[in-house]
């Protein structure tokens, strides 16, 4: 774990907008504006499938081995990213919900979640564009 | 598997509710090996090298709204002689999303549940939620998989997830049908009669801080067993009562993870073998593990497990001396040192391989019992390797 804090401390001295600036990404139809961390690791970890209206999560994801996957589970999960594979698995495999969508890439993540309703992901806020809504996490 | 009212119920309700808005999603696995059990019958007879290592898996989740879902798994197995081989119903349930009590999400499954209870009781089903191919005997005593995976009823699971810690509550109540194989497999090949499980009612407790790292839980489970004998059965009515409870550990490291957890039981046995018989054993048992990662696609694993059937029989002599020496002392317990690897050359793909050293044979088959007694010396090993897919 204290590797995990010194890494951490490491990316966020090297490369400060590295570190900050994954961002969890909505559809914009959606209407929240913001997110605690409970609920975020709730909705990626697939515990929570519907929002409150009612509507379907579809979380998108990408693959485990690309760097923004691993810092997004990094600062935003603040898990390592077997661990959030471990807790897909009790989810899917009791079938108590679906596994994430996992697309290729930032540009096919963020069209995805711009185009299917209740759905949600993470990008760099660089290539973050108006078709999806950024949401605050408290 | 029999089917029973319990199941049926769920199916109506599904049925019924068809055309609702909804959401239809489905999974599986496959999984081939080969494996061998040296100097015992565990998995293989006569030392073969079998590839009766196959496991098939197919499960779906229909969202009926935003509450209501109907779920369920069938599968394929064959583990050689570790448990029944063929097709059978997982599990088949309605999982309702009730409303929220406070801060407490709860849920309610109604139909052959699965069991949440202990650390790989959800998911010791899917050979790639697995840590070892062989999972450790000590609490996942393979002879008795089907009953201990899931069992017709209720089930309830309470969440309570914060920014202090994440807790998690669970309830059952239910009971497992009872197969030949499994009459069989506990009670001697000369079992005529049929094996009931009465009830088994179970509660399990876990907890994990705010970082996520570590993981701490609780379970403890009842159940009652009845036998009922046939005309011209060796065997006369009987039962068999038992408590079991479990204390488990999971702490997870940027590179390593460490997973133990540990059982003790008791259990009484009256009639059976004859009218008078009455057995009361306090059993325990163990595991620890431990997970290397190279990397995000290669693990090394070593572990070791310990059971006892009986901890003031440690050494089995008594259990051999109640047998007039047919039963031998080292069934009376099982020690086994586990080294293995993992490797995901894809990320639905993965092969593992893993090699077993065992003293004793306390969990070949449930002891004690003259008539059930497989082949398996003092000391022997077994090996396994085998690759998954999952979709």
């Amino acid at each position: 774990m204290l590797r995990f804090y010194a890494a951490s401390f490491a990316i966020c001295v090297a490369f400060p907008a590295l570190a900050t600036d994954v961002k969890v990404i909505l559809n914009p139809e959606l209407t929240q504006t913001s997110l605690s961390h409970t609920e975020v690791r709730q909705i990626f970890s697939a515990r929570q499938q519907y929002w409150s209206d009612g509507t379907k999560i579809t979380v998108y994801v990408l693959g485990s081995n690309t760097p923004t996957h691993q810092v997004f589970c990094r600062e935003i999960l603040r898990i390592f990213p077997y661990q959030l594979e471990r807790l897909w698995n009790q989810i899917i495999y009791s079938g108590q919900g679906d596994r994430p969508v996992t697309v290729d890439s930032e540009a096919e993540m963020i069209d995805a979640v711009a185009r299917t309703p209740g759905a949600v992901g993470y990008a760099y806020r660089g290539v973050i564009h108006s078709g999806v809504q950024e949401v605050a996490i408290q | 598997m029999k089917i029973n009212k319990l199941i049926a119920v769920p199916f109506l309700v599904y049925t019924s509710m068809c055309l609702a808005e909804s959401s239809f999603s489905w999974h599986g696995f496959i999984a081939q090996g080969v494996n061998q059990s040296i100097g015992s019958d565990f998995i293989s007879e006569d030392d073969e090298i079998s590839f009766d290592l196959t496991e098939i898996g197919l499960n779906m989740r229909y969202d009926i709204n935003s509450s209501l879902a109907v779920v369920g798994q069938g599968v394929y197995l064959n583990g050689g002689n570790r448990y029944e081989r063929g097709a059978r119903l997982d599990y088949l349930f309605v999982d309702w999303h009730l409303p929220k009590l406070g801060h407490w999400d709860t849920h309610m499954h109604l139909g052959r549940f699965k069991s949440p209870h202990w650390l790989y009781s959800a998911t010791r089903d899917v050979p790639q939620t697995r840590s070892t191919i062989v999972l450790p005997q000590s609490v996942y005593f393979d002879n008795f998989r089907d009953a201990a995976l899931g069992s017709d009823g209720v089930l309830i699971q309470l969440s309570r997830p914060s920014e202090q810690g994440n807790l998690r509550l669970n309830w059952s109540y239910g009971n497992a049908p009872m197969s030949n194989y499994q009459t069989k497999a506990l009670l001697g090949e000369f079992a005529q009669g049929k094996l009931e499980q009465d009830f088994v009612q179970q509660v399990s407790v876990y907890w994990q801080p705010p970082s996520l790292n570590w993981q701490v839980g609780a379970s403890w489970l009842d159940s009652d067993f009845t036998y009922n004998a046939v005309t011209d059965d060796f065997l006369v009515d009987g039962g068999r009562s038992v408590q079991f409870y479990t204390l488990s550990a999971v702490y997870y490291s940027e590179n390593w993870e460490f997973t133990t957890e540990f059982q003790r039981n008791t259990k009484q046995d009256y009639g059976g073998f004859s009218p008078s018989y009455f057995l009361e054993e306090h059993g325990e048992g163990g595991y620890g593990q431990f997970r290397y990662m190279f990397n995000n696609n290669v693990s090394v694993l070593v572990g070791y497990d310990y059971f006892v059937a009986d901890r003031n029989d440690r050494d089995g002599k008594k259990l051999e001396e109640r047998s007039q020496g047919v039963i031998p002392a080292y069934f009376g317990y099982m020690k086994t040192t586990t080294v293995g690897v993992q490797w995901e050359p894809l990320p639905q793909w993965r092969v593992q391989a893993e090699y077993h050293w065992v003293n004793g044979a306390g969990r070949l088959t449930s002891v004690p019992s003259p008539g059930n007694t497989p082949f398996t010396e003092e000391y022997w090993q077994m090996w396994a390797i085998q690759a998954m897919y999952r979709f």
